[in-house]
């Protein structure tokens, strides 16, 4: 919960008559949910500005690039980089020829994220989310309004890959879903979809006056795209809704083929699937095979280990370059996602994705219980790394290095989430144990 | 700076006690109270022990031609050359005639105040140590290796360089964190997909 | 070598560096007086003394130096006594020196590491360190360089380069003596900064500290200055500085903290920019961050940690207390402000009144002869003159005029909504605070009661006059359930005997309880067990609310307004506190509306 509520002034800079009607609409529906946050787009007229600028360069400007070519756009964003960021001015190794500039990775972000806001961006407009990724690393990312909103246009364009736009306007456009223990639910108004509704939802029933509301509310407002994650919407799936979006925007976690099929059989329209990263927004979308880079100034590479590029159609490490966030330029980004990359077309697609999937727990009475929920359950106490592995028993096995009172904190946590009769060990481990950053931070046997 | 020259806390000690009157305003114009040329010219006279001439003139007049900041320093500079140590060493009065027309004193006149550099006793070794150098010279005890490393450290116009640069990133720095620090309490902006 | 010979050389190094001590004490003033250091000759010895990693220790409660005999022969310090010695001797008349400033120190260096918070130890050692050092070194003509160059290291981690650099600028030694590695002009610039503020904050050195820390922090960013950790190990001696004790007045943010936490290069002093022919600074940019002196400027308004940060720096100056007991003494910092005359009721004449019927009581009548029990009984609302009684009593000669008083039962709801008060100040739990420690210094007695339903409860034994049991327990947290059991008022209130004495209830929550007050337990509703539970105290009862912002503001499915009338109908006050505003505001009307004086 946020500390200082903001104005709805804040909130919505550019709120018009109709973006208020749509979010009074919205929060005092009759099915509607227990909305238990706040939360607006922050745009004003600079940022709507900027927000359009982007969408009529991305209309035009998807040209893709051949394998080992640095476009002009490339080596012009690097030259920015290192003119302009703390960060990248301050690293000795820098070099004019693109393929051998260094790498970053998620530890440089953690470590000094302030170091990575460009000299001339304008503080007041500084924005920071607390991530909390599947893989368990928590992270203060520093963005800017523009960032989730440019996810809009770019979202439109994969849309229209499949034939597809949004309307807008007085209507609601997109709903989230998710499907978690707790999680902050919100309504608001998009202005680059004129002041076109947009919400929030967590399908726990307990997130709602009644089980029944979720479909009535969802049916009444007919959005026309619903985004969320794999898991989210099968539980969509079960609530037999009698109206039909657009289409499906997966993204998060990896959505597999059987999953895509049935859910594309059971809502009768298209399944996006989106891969993205809180750290650089959108960077591919699943297109007949394959996921096409979607930005227009995205750079995707597939490096080894030492940095080296591998040849299209061997899998490799994800590096990627640009990024949506001003507050976040990225030179050659680790992802930590492996793929291969396809030049078979104008714009590369990434292939054979080993992407990420949630780690789906077991308690003792069956029900299923995803790492997202462990992460969430975990999220203010302060652990520097942690592992939660379960046997095939269903034993379960937590390692990090604490004080006594924060392993309590995680005991209170974990036996909340699974039941105190929850067979549960909490691994120590010894200060000169070195914390490999390639251990798995979640992991099943069961 | 292969000569041996004075010890260093002598020099030190002696620009701690520099006279205010040295500290004055240098005449110019219709301002000020120090006849700075004047002040060298008498330098110079009871160095070489007879009036004026050559170079020594040229010197003195050069100097009425300074700036007023850095007339301020080089009056310093005379202050600490009349110590018995350099007045015994009459040879030196041509190194002594370059280091007072030397640029060093001119940018370090643009940044330090006289004030300071009589006040900081940083400030005092690097012009006592600044003005051995231009002789030649190294204080007493020291190696060579030693003088230059103290002298590069000290030196106000590295460290103005350097410091500047650093000062400006970590006040953006400091900035930022302040801004997170604020804002990481609050609501950020709404995201229309999870990641 | 046996056992034997090494005890007889250990002893032999013991005999020799107790002979130093007081030369070492010497150093400081001839008249600061210390007991001789606790010698450890084995590991068994360092256990006892809580001695690990380093082979010297000093403890600030208890004014005590500890020395590991066995750990200063590994390190190869035995000749070192003097120089060791006077150092120890240094963080207990020089830095810190005292418990409290202690504590400031690693407040104000915490400031100074945005993100590295958790190296503030550390960080202030080896600040205490290079002040203490280079006092000795100079002043007394000691060889701590030889400690240094004994102790490392070609040790090429930038932050241990840096630190050495520090010393060899203090002390004029060849570059490369200490600091044996390459480094650039940033890091030899920013150690000549350094050098000037060990030198420049000599004197007032809790106000460099900030400063130091800033200079230090990019050192840290990369690798949180391991290797250098590992260097110094032996001898990190103000770990456990802070022990035995716990300090008053952290609870508050010193303006100081902030100000002070700002890079040497930001200082006009330090850095010498800003001074002349640089471009004129604007006083917003400079003049707010000079020096030391600042007596201008607005004042601004008291800024208070909150419990975790109140916490992290207890921990970081190396105090051990539980942590339940630094929650409970943060909320009894923060209380003591504002406490209130809690309600007393003084029986005039002596003992045992027998009523005898109520009567209106006249605005004429003397006021200690309300009876305010009977007047909390017929209705909250007091209106002098018309709901107000005045007991017709007769008396029975007694002996001493008697002071009763009105106990406090509070109920403290510890529900996943209502947050953990270890992490985040609670206006609930700081009034449940305000009011028994109020109720305390009226000579009342209370019990807590913590409860989140259906879930757990823990209490108090009946009720108390225990001050430490009743904050500790009403500053835990269970975090079960979604409100504060109404119904545990029936196990206190259901049997209580009609003579015993009146207690005021006292329910912190938020509006999860609404909804609690419509269930049912115990076969009746939330409402019916608060009506009863008021009825048989006997002293009145409040809620006091937190509701968030979104609640007041939103139009809500449950009509609060509502349920605010219902509360007043069977008895209850209502309080909304949300804001430390709220919390005075609440406090002072309670008192105005109980109040009656002693």
């Amino acid at each position: 919960m946020a500390d200082e509520p903001l104005t709805d002034r804040e909130r919505f800079p550019l709120l018009t008559d109709a973006g208020r009607e749509m979010l009074d609409r919205l929060k005092q529906h009759p099915h509607a949910p227990r909305f238990n946050y706040s939360c607006g787009e922050r745009l004003d007229a600079a940022g709507l500005a900027d927000v359009r600028a982007y969408a009529e360069r991305l209309a035009v400007g998807r040209a893709g690039w051949r394998f080992g070519e640095a476009p002009g756009w490339l080596k012009e964003f690097a030259r920015y980089c290192r003119n302009e960021v703390p960060f990248y001015r301050d690293r000795a190794d820098w070099s004019d020829d693109f393929f051998a500039l260094p790498m970053t990775g998620r530890g440089d972000i953690r470590r000094e994220p302030w170091s990575f806001v460009p000299d001339q961006s304008d503080l007041s407009q500084l924005i920071v989310y607390r991530t909390s990724g599947t893989s368990g690393n928590l992270l203060n990312i520093i963005s800017h309004p523009t960032a989730p909103n440019r996810y809009l246009p770019l979202f439109e364009t994969a849309l229209s890959a499949h034939g597809l736009s949004i309307e807008g306007g007085p209507r609601v456009s997109i709903i989230q879903v998710c499907s978690q223990k707790r999680t902050f639910t919100l309504a608001s108004v998009m202005s680059y979809f004129d002041s076109a509704g947009f919400a929030k939802i967590n399908l726990n029933p307990a997130d709602w006056n009644h089980p029944d509301d979720r479909a009535r509310f969802l049916d009444d407002l007919g959005a026309e795209v619903y985004t969320g994650d794999p898991f989210a919407f099968a539980e969509l799936a079960r609530l037999g809704l009698k109206t039909q979006p657009k289409a499906l925007i997966s993204s998060a976690t990896t959505l597999l083929p059987g999953q895509r099929a049935e859910l594309e059989s059971h809502f009768g329209c298209p399944v996006i699937d989106v891969y993205a990263l809180n750290e650089s927004g959108p960077v591919a979308f699943s297109r007949d095979a394959g996921h096409e880079v979607l930005p227009h100034d995205l750079y995707v590479e597939i490096l080894d280990e030492s940095g080296r590029a591998l040849e299209p159609g061997r899998r490799g490490e994800i590096v990627v370059t640009g990024g949506v966030n001003p507050n976040l330029p990225l030179v050659r980004y680790r992802t930590g996602d492996f793929a291969a990359l396809d030049f078979g077309c104008a714009i590369p697609r990434l292939v054979d994705f080993a992407g990420r999937r949630p780690v789906h727990f077991r308690t003792a009475s069956g029900q299923v219980v995803s790492s997202i929920d462990v992460t969430v359950a975990l999220f203010d106490v302060p652990l520097p790394f942690f592992s939660l592995h379960q046997e095939a028993g269903g034993k379960m096995r937590f390692r990090t290095r604490c004080d006594a009172s924060t392993q309590a904190r995680v005991e209170a946590a974990l036996y909340d989430l699974f039941g105190t009769e929850q067979p549960l060990t909490i691994d120590q481990l010894p200060s000169d144990h070195l914390w490999q950053g390639k251990w798995l931070q979640y992991s099943s046997d069961a | 700076m292969t000569g041996d020259g004075p010890e260093l806390e002598s020099l030190t000690h002696r620009l701690a006690e520099c006279p205010p009157e040295f500290l004055l305003e240098p005449r110019h114009g219709s301002s000020g109270s120090i006849d700075v040329p004047a002040i060298v010219a008498d330098h110079f006279r009871r160095l070489s022990g007879g009036e004026l001439a050559g170079e020594a003139l040229e010197c003195v007049e050069a100097i009425g031609a300074f700036a007023a900041d850095r007339q301020q320093l080089v009056a310093i500079v005379v202050w600490l050359l009349h110590d018995a140590w350099f007045l015994d060493r009459p040879q030196l009065g041509q190194s002594v005639r370059r280091l007072l027309l030397d640029e060093k004193l001119a940018r370090l006149s643009e940044l330090v105040q006289p004030a300071t550099i009589v006040d900081d006793p940083d400030r005092r070794e690097e012009l006592a140590r600044v003005c051995l150098n231009s002789l030649g010279l190294r204080p007493r005890g020291e190696t060579v290796a030693q003088a230059t490393d103290r002298l590069t450290t000290l030196d106000s116009i590295e460290r103005d360089r350097v410091v500047r640069k650093t000062r400006a990133a970590e006040a953006r720095a400091r900035k930022i964190r302040e801004e997170m620090a604020k804002k990481a309490a609050q609501e950020a902006a709404a995201r229309y997909s999870p990641e | 070598m046996t056992a034997l010979a090494d005890m007889n050389k250990l002893t032999a190094l013991r005999d020799e560096w107790l002979h130093e001590f007081p030369v070492a004490l010497g150093i400081w003033s001839q008249f600061v007086k210390l007991h001789d250091p606790a010698w450890c000759f084995t590991a068994e010895d360092e256990k006892r003394e809580q001695l690990s990693d380093s082979f010297a220790m000093i403890r600030l409660s208890d004014h005590s130096i500890v020395i590991s005999l066995r750990q200063v022969e590994e390190a190869g310090l035995q000749r070192f006594a003097p120089e060791v010695l006077a150092h120890e001797i240094g963080h207990h008349v020089y830095c810190p020196a005292d418990l409290t400033d202690n504590a400031r120190l690693l407040a104000r260096i915490r400031a100074g590491l945005p993100t590295k918070e958790h190296l503030a130890a550390f960080v202030a050692n080896l600040y205490s360190d290079l002040l203490i050092n280079d006092r000795l070194q100079r002043a007394a003509e000691l060889n701590i360089a030889g400690v240094y160059v004994q102790l490392g290291s070609n040790c090429r981690e930038k932050m241990w380069l840096f630190y050495m650099r520090i010393y060899e600028l203090l002390w004029k030694l060849p570059r490369g003596e200490l600091a044996r590695g390459e480094f650039d002009e940033r890091l030899n610039q920013d150690a000549q900064l350094g050098a000037r503020l060990i030198r420049s904050y000599a004197k007032d050195w809790l106000d460099g500290a900030g400063r130091f820390a800033a200079l230090c922090l990019p050192y840290l960013i990369e690798d949180e200055a391991e290797k250098t950790r590992l260097v110094l190990r032996p001898w990190l001696d103000t770990r456990c500085a802070g022990s035995g004790a716990l300090p008053d007045g952290l609870v508050e943010i010193d303006e100081a903290e902030i100000e002070g936490a700002i890079h040497p290069a930001e200082d006009p002093e330090l850095s010498g920019i800003g001074a002349r022919g640089a471009e004129h600074e604007g006083p917003s940019e400079t003049g707010a961050l000079s020096g030391k002196a600042d007596g201008t400027g607005t004042k601004t308004a008291k800024r208070y940690r909150t419990p975790l940060e109140y916490a992290e720096v207890l921990k970081a100056a190396g105090v051990d207390v539980d942590s339940r007991e630094i929650v409970a003494r943060y909320y009894r910092e923060r209380a003591l402000p504002h406490l209130v005359p809690f309600p007393v009721r003084r029986h005039p004449e002596s003992m045992e009144p027998i009523p005898e019927g109520l009567d209106v009581w006249d605005i004429g009548s003397p006021i200690e002869q309300i009876d305010w029990l009977g007047t909390l009984m017929t209705s909250p609302h007091v209106i002098p003159g018309v709901t107000t009684r005045e007991r017709l009593a007769g008396t029975s000669p007694g002996t001493l005029p008697e002071t009763s008083s009105i106990d406090l039962y509070l109920g403290v709801d510890c529900s996943g909504s209502m947050g953990n008060p270890a992490n985040k100040l609670s206006y609930p739990v700081l009034a449940g605070a305000i009011m028994s420690l109020s109720a305390l210094r009226a000579g009342s007695r209370v019990k807590v009661v913590l409860s989140g339903e259906p879930g757990k409860t823990i209490s108090t034994d009946g009720f108390i006059r225990e001050q430490k049991t009743i904050l500790r327990t009403l500053t835990s947290y269970l975090g079960t359930g979604y409100s504060f059991g109404i119904h545990r008022l029936s196990e206190t209130f259901a049997a209580r005997p009609v003579g015993a004495r009146p207690v005021h209830i006292l329910v912190v929550s938020d509006n999860d309880m609404f909804t609690m007050l419509d269930n049912k337990g115990n076969g009746r509703q939330g409402w019916d067990a608060a009506r009863e539970a008021v009825e048989k105290a006997g002293g009145g009862a409040t809620f006091v609310l937190e509701l968030p912002e979104y609640v007041r503001s939103r139009q809500w499915k449950q009509n609060s307004a509502n349920y605010l009338e219902r509360i007043k109908e069977i008895g209850w006050r209502v309080s909304i506190v949300s804001s430390m505003e709220e919390l005075i505001e609440f406090a002072r009307r309670f008192c105005r509306e109980n109040y009656v004086t002693a």
